[in-house]
């Protein structure tokens, strides 16, 4: 009876473990994930204002404004429309604002032409057998799957390719949502604005913030700070110029 | 009166001197413009460094936004647009941008072929009037000339 007693406490106690120990390890996964950004890895959900970004900490996505895109009501608008700034006085891309829908996007089945131009900050780094590996990419603030601008100044900035690829995640979500409600028989928009941030003169952004609110009906919404880093890059934000750490 | 003109008019149409004077005046504005097409071209062949080209930018979105904020400020001849891009994989009633310079962004949107000019080109200029865009022939050439005039004096100053 005692042996009994003393196995059932083992089996309790057992049970017990396993349900702390999923908790703990599974437990962040009971809460709603956000709906634009499944296939995000790298991704905490810290909430900061856009003049509050902190130092890289290793997430490379970061929510700010609660997630929340700054929009204003002015911006809420089924009107087509890009805005680009023009180069500041060091020769750095600006703001990109567009009202993204079908008409913006190229057609199915387009090649993207190549790009000459270098934007500040472009140092590139090869690395890796062959030197087949590199470390920056021409980003495109607005995509070109999304606004059909591939050689413009004003729409391209040095980043590496571990930002860009994060930023393709999203630029992924924008693009399917509109392909989708396309295929509904709706030509819908959504409004997106990618800013670059750069502390003082520094040639190369710290990383971009990218929003994004889809004007007709709920579907998408997010306000994210993507760092411009690579792992294992120890790079000079001032000039551009990077030092591999280790490989 | 109408009947007197269009004896005229086919008087002048029906004279061999007149006749062979138009020919030759269409035949020396053709060869005209495609000299300035031809020349347009030979500049834009020529390779500019990353310095002459990023110089090229800042030279033509300083002129360019000049010139919007002149042109955007009276529109009693119609709102201002140049051609910026065209969808090259488009197969039917192609798009393209047009766009505008202000408070120092560049503005674009997207207009299709067919409310266009026929036969428009990329950084032609067009104006909207009632709703239609109309293209301006000489804000083209006034345009165009001065872009030229800057990539040349920056090609010049290699020498």
């Amino acid at each position: 009876m005692k042996r009994n007693k003393n196995i059932n406490k083992i089996i309790q106690t057992g049970i017990t473990i396993i349900f702390i120990a999923i908790f703990i390890l599974f437990g962040y996964e009971l809460e709603p994930k956000d709906k634009t950004s499944n296939n995000i890895q790298n991704e905490i959900n810290i909430n900061l204002n856009t003049n509050e970004i902190p130092e890289y900490f290793g997430e490379i996505v970061v929510n700010i404004n609660n997630n929340i895109p700054y929009f204003e009501d002015k911006d809420i608008s089924t009107e087509n429309f890009e805005n680009y700034s023009v180069l500041d006085s060091l020769n750095r891309a600006g703001q990109a604002f567009a009202n993204i829908c079908k008409n913006t996007m190229p057609p199915q089945g387009t090649k993207r032409g190549s790009i000459s131009y270098k934007p500040t900050g472009w140092v590139q780094y090869l690395y890796g057998e062959n030197n087949s590996k590199h470390l920056y990419e021409r980003c495109h603030l607005i995509a070109w799957q999304l606004g059909n601008e591939n050689n413009n100044k004003n729409n391209l900035i040095t980043g590496t390719s571990q930002m860009n690829e994060a930023m393709i995640e999203y630029e992924n979500t924008v693009a399917n949502w509109i392909k989708q409600q396309n295929e509904k028989g709706n030509d819908y928009h959504i409004l997106y604005r990618v800013t670059p941030i750069y502390e003082g003169e520094n040639k190369l952004a710290k990383g971009v913030e990218i929003e994004a609110k889809s004007v007709e009906e709920e579907g998408v919404s997010f306000n994210k700070f993507i760092y411009n880093v690579q792992d294992n890059f120890e790079i000079n934000y001032s000039t551009g110029e990077a030092k591999l750490i280790e490989e | 009166m109408e009947i007197e003109l269009n004896k005229i008019i086919q008087k002048f149409q029906n004279n061999n001197f007149i006749k062979d004077f138009v020919e030759e005046l269409t035949k020396a504005l053709n060869n005209s413009n495609n000299k300035n097409k031809q020349n347009d071209e030979n500049l834009k062949n020529i390779k500019l460094s990353q310095e002459e080209d990023l110089e090229l930018y800042r030279k033509e979105t300083d002129f360019l936004q000049e010139y919007f904020k002149k042109e955007l400020s009276d529109l009693s001849k119609g709102e201002i647009f140049i051609v910026t891009n065209k969808y090259e994989a488009d197969i039917e009633n192609c798009r393209y941008k047009i766009g505008q310079y202000k408070d120092n962004k560049q503005c674009l949107q997207i207009v299709f072929e067919n409310d266009l000019p026929k036969n428009i080109q990329l950084d032609d200029i067009v104006r909207k009037i009632d709703g239609k865009y109309i293209y301006d022939e000489e804000a083209t050439k006034y345009v165009k000339d001065i872009r030229n005039k800057i990539r040349q004096e920056i090609i010049d100053k290699r020498n």
